[in-house]
């Protein structure tokens, strides 16, 4: 990498494309990956079908994350129950066999609901590397509306093919509002 | 109707086979009636009830999807509304089971009363002429709603009146309550009320949603083999719509597992005699199997299969679920009858049990295709209503309830 | 479609969700804009009557710790009061929240919108109030914990048959996911308040609460996943909390509680009374804060209707109940449907029978649903009723069961009713709290609709929306 781009990738985090609408975007966004760039995100007060995968992302792990999580709830919860009510403590209650599957079924349930759930907001979180308070591109004045009626696509200056000229220019051919680096 | 709409599918070519083999199998029937009534009949009732099963089902899914909208429901509203048409031949169907109502039922068995102190408690409820006299105002209302949504539904494709909309979904809201309370009745006198030394508060309710599962299942197993009709082959090429279907399915299903195991875990954990002896007839002897079964394949598997995208996705492996569904649906009811007997009798599958299935199914399926056959499979309304959306999202004009 | 003009204000067109002419700016404005609205004189004086409620609460509870349980008009045979009717009253209206947020996304019914955010924290609240009455019934607090099963030196264990340990793990499990499934929910709609912020605090706070969201697509997605799959797990769990709740009865072989029908018919119990209260709050929240452009009468319409139903479906239980009980041939269940008739208790059955049975019937009519005085009228009733519904199922049930030797009466004394009303103002408090310093309308979920609805203003959309995935 010749010096001069590891300067501007030191000091830029990439050029940010600013657009009014999600079909303006998901033009944009084809458009600059068409050209090659890979390390290109976009952000959106609205969730966007198709644009993540369109930016190149494959695929969440999320459900089999929760699915794990879920079975092992919900098996660990049974083992509770019949550990404690069949192993370590048995007692006989009017008569019903200590391994009383059907009264075990409903603790069995929350348990693999209870690690489901938690499991899916903290794989949410983590995969996104959230919490995460600063982010390079808070520093432009326009990203609050970002949350608003913004739609910012960023090329990151990471990007193999980034170039300061080149890339603006690239950006330009899709019409956005504004144009503006966005600094380290 | 258009040219193309005539090229029949060749499921209709079933009608004849379907009522020979029906009529067949009830002579089998027939002529058991005279060494062994008691199972000739049980298994007529088991037939009578699994078809009786599927006709309510349908039409509540017809209802449901009045009030409700969704591309889902056009995909099988004829057949849905056809099966709601069969009550009339349903009812006289019925004339066998009333006339041999002193074999199948306690409450007009005076053996049965003799034993029992509970058969004499119920007596004034459960006369037998008053029984049937339900029955005959079950058939009446099941009969007038099920000929008044298909009539309203071929008018209303004729003129795309909103009007005739809305009196759909006030017959279907009305309709919704009817059933409930009719089944709910019904039910205890077809059913419940052959297992004397029991009740169950929920009984008329985990027997409607089964019969949900049944009507679900059978539309979807219909939608397969109406596939390559030309109107309904264009109409389920959007996968999403037959999606819905087996989401319906997957939670009627899971609905059903419900209800049925909070009936089991209160009088399973209530352990009193008072109630426990339907679910003790059920689990013991063999029985426990079917038990099992019902968890498993009525339940477990679908429920698993049903879970994943692909399985609703693909119309074939969709139908092959169903399919499976209505077979255990058989299997659910002759659990729900034969193992309620008079203390003499065995409470075991008799081989005329699924001879009756075959017989009232044959009969019924084959009325069922022609009264579908007589109009248009898909109904006429439904490119006009539903505005297809080029990207496989379908929206509906008239206002979702 | 037409292109409609902004400036077109109130709608009572049906079929909107919202109002015609709203834009992704105007939604995020106006919702965000109530936080920021200075205090009025009017919500200060509603809050106050809250708090004071809270204040009564606190002595209540503070006297209860002090003196036991006997402040209460609990005994023997009526040893589950007003704490019980209580709880389930508050975990019930809690159930509606979820519904709306869990069941209505997955059934992809886009009007929910405008009324899951404060559904949702309606049902933490309820939640809340609810998880209180168990532990002060308790009568030796501090030992709650044994409710837990973990290991200890006395070789004990909480008794997995029975239904109250179940409702530790349904309730709490109940309350997490709740709390979870509100929270993710809110990320967005936080970021849009920090970015929104006037003050460094107000920045602060909302920057530090909303995680440092910044709307990335491929934290999008992945926060599309984990929200539907939350929603999936919340709505089986919605069914099964009230359905433990119904179990705690029906596993008693008490004539009155031991019947199958508990479980659904609880459940529906529950969304009939949630829907109820959202009623409640929705019609002076949308007059108040002026959003009747977000909350339409579509809204109220579609409330009413699914209220309706629930209100059949446990008219239903009803009969089923008192069919059953007749049909069973048990003298203690049919003389425990008589009493409840003709008892000491009848005016208190006849009450729950004309609120929750008779009075829904009249949302048959459409022209009713949408005559917003009306419904708010009609949900304080059902309130009234299924708090009765509770009372009588309880106390009914308990005071006249096999022995007569050992029947009673329950009398509530003022402890009781201070503890109720105490939790009221608590419910509220934390409401009202919640609805001046978080957005009580869902903001990104809005944008969304404007972006599904939109009279024209873009192109159509290409893309399906997240709902129906």
């Amino acid at each position: 990498m010749p010096a001069e781009v590891r300067d501007i990738s030191k000091r830029l985090f990439g050029l940010a494309a600013e657009f009014d609408s999600p079909e303006a975007i998901l033009e944009a966004a084809k458009h600059v990956r068409v050209q090659g760039y890979r390390h290109v995100e976009a952000y959106t007060p609205i969730p966007i079908d198709g644009l993540s995968e369109i930016l190149g992302f494959r695929r969440t792990w999320i459900p089999a994350i929760v699915l794990c999580c879920a079975a092992i709830g919900a098996g660990g919860g049974f083992f509770m129950e019949w550990f404690a009510n069949v192993v370590h403590l048995p007692w006989n209650i009017g008569g019903r066999p200590m391994n009383s599957w059907p009264a075990f079924i409903p603790i069995t349930f929350e348990m693999g609901i209870l690690f489901a759930g938690v499991s899916a907001t903290i794989a949410m979180l983590a995969l996104n590397k959230l919490p995460q308070p600063y982010h390079p591109m808070f520093r432009l004045d326009s990203f609050t509306e970002a949350s608003r009626n913004r739609f910012f696509l960023c090329i990151e200056s990471d990007d193999p093919l980034f170039d300061l000229e080149k890339t603006r220019q690239a950006l330009e051919t899709v019409h956005p509002l504004a144009i503006s680096e966005v600094p380290r | 109707m258009t040219s193309s709409d005539l090229t029949t599918p060749r499921i209709f070519e079933a009608r004849l086979p379907a009522l020979i083999i029906g009529v067949g199998a009830l002579a089998i029937c027939a002529i058991a009636l005279f060494f062994d009534p008691l199972h000739a009949l049980r298994g007529y009732l088991i037939g009578w009830l699994f078809c009786l099963g599927i006709s309510i089902g349908s039409m509540c899914i017809v209802m449901m999807h009045h009030l409700t909208g969704g591309a889902w429901g056009w995909l099988v509203r004829r057949p849905a509304e056809s099966a709601g048409l069969t009550f009339l031949l349903l009812a006289i169907l019925f004339i066998p089971i009333a006339i041999g109502a002193k074999v199948l039922f306690p409450w007009a068995s005076t053996a049965a009363a003799a034993e029992s102190v509970l058969v004499r408690h119920r007596e004034p409820y459960f006369h037998t002429a008053l029984t049937l006299f339900r029955a005959l105002v079950f058939f009446v209302l099941w009969i007038v709603w099920g000929w008044r949504l298909h009539a309203l539904s071929l008018e209303y494709d004729r003129t795309l009146d909103p009007t005739i909309a809305s009196k759909l979904r006030r017959y279907s809201a009305s309709g919704l309550v009817m059933v409930f309370i009719t089944m709910s009745l019904a039910g205890m006198d077809w059913i419940a009320s052959r297992e004397v030394d029991w009740y169950s508060s929920t009984f008329g309710l985990a027997l409607i949603v089964g019969q949900g599962v049944a009507g679900t299942a059978f539309l979807i197993v219909m939608l397969q083999l109406l596939r390559n009709a030309p109107r309904v082959s264009d109409a389920i090429k959007e996968k999403n719509r037959f999606h819905d279907l087996g989401n319906l399915l997957l939670t009627v299903v899971v609905l059903w597992a419900y209800i049925s195991f909070a009936q089991l875990l209160v009088i399973w954990m209530g352990n009193m005699q008072d109630d426990i002896t339907w679910f003790y007839h059920r689990t013991h002897r063999g029985w426990k199997v079917i038990a099992i079964l019902l968890i498993t394949i009525h339940f477990g598997l679908p429920f698993i299969l049903l879970l994943f995208q692909g399985s609703k996705r693909n119309l074939r492996i969709l139908a092959t679920i169903a399919g499976g569904l209505l077979f255990m649906r058989a299997i659910d009811v002759i659990w729900m009858i034969v193992p309620s007997s008079r203390a003499s009798a065995p409470r075991i599958i008799s081989w005329l049990d699924p001879i009756g299935i075959v017989g009232v199914f044959g009969i019924w399926f084959s009325v069922f295709l022609t009264l579908l056959k007589r109009h248009p499979l898909i109904p006429l309304a439904f490119e006009r209503v539903i505005e297809i959306v080029p990207y496989g999202r379908s929206k509906e004009r008239q206002p979702a309830a | 479609m037409t292109t409609l003009s902004r400036g077109v204000e109130l709608t009572d067109d049906p079929d909107r969700v919202i109002a015609p002419g709203e834009t992704f700016a105007s939604v995020t404005d106006q919702i965000a804009g109530v936080v920021q609205r200075p205090v009025t004189w009017l919500f200060m004086s509603a809050f106050g009557l809250a708090f004071t409620g809270v204040m009564m609460l606190l002595i209540a509870v503070s006297y209860l710790i002090l003196k036991g349980v006997g402040i209460w008009g609990i005994d023997i045979p009526v040893a589950w009061g007003f704490a019980i009717t209580n709880f389930v009253w508050w975990i019930g209206i809690g159930h509606a929240g979820t519904f709306i947020s869990a069941m209505l996304l997955l059934m992809r019914q886009d009007w929910r919108t405008s009324i899951n955010r404060f559904a949702e924290a309606m049902t933490l609240f309820a939640v809340a109030c609810a998880g209180l009455f168990p532990l002060l019934h308790l009568g030796r607090i501090k030992y709650f914990y044994w409710l837990i099963p973990y290991p200890n030196t006395m070789g004990l264990w909480p008794q997995f048959r029975s239904a109250l340990v179940w409702d530790v793990f349904a309730v709490s499990t109940y309350g997490l996911i709740s709390l979870l499934f509100w929270y993710v929910g809110l990320i967005p709609d936080l970021a849009s308040l920090r970015d929104r912020a006037k003050t460094r605090f107000g920045w602060m706070s909302f920057g530090i609460l909303s995680l440092g969201w910044r709307g990335a697509s491929r934290h999008w997605t992945r926060y599309q996943t984990a929200y539907l799959l939350l929603a999936g797990l919340a709505a089986p769990l919605v069914v099964s909390v009230h359905s433990v709740v119904g179990m705690d009865f029906s596993e008693g072989i008490v004539p009155g509680w031991h019947s199958t029908i508990f479980p659904p018919y609880f459940v529906a119990g529950a969304i009939f009374s949630g829907f109820a209260m959202v009623l409640t709050l929705a019609i002076p929240l949308r007059a108040l804060f002026r959003m009747q452009n977000l909350i339409t009468l579509r809204h109220i319409d579609n409330c009413c209707k699914l209220m309706l139903v629930n209100g059949l479906l446990v008219a239903y239980g009803y009969g089923s109940e008192i069919y059953t009980s007749f049909y069973s041939g048990s003298v203690y269940e049919s003389f425990m449907t008589i009493n409840r008739f003709i008892g000491p208790y009848a005016v208190g059955f006849w009450t729950l029978i004309f609120c929750n049975v008779l009075a829904p019937q009249i949302l048959w009519f459409g022209s009713i649903r949408r005559n917003v005085i009306v419904v708010f009228a009609l949900s304080i009733v059902i309130n009234i009723g299924m708090w009765m519904e509770r009372f009588i199922i309880i106390v009914t049930s308990l005071h006249r069961d096999y022995l007569p030797s050992s029947w009673g009466m329950y009398h509530p004394t003022i402890w009781d009713w201070a503890t109720f009303i105490g939790t009221i103002g608590l419910f509220f408090t934390l409401f009202f709290l919640f609805a001046r310093l978080l957005p009580v309308i869902a903001m990104a979920e809005s944008r969304e609709m404007v972006h599904e609805t939109d009279g024209g203003v873009h192109p159509p959309r290409k893309m399906e929306p997240m709902h129906a995935r």
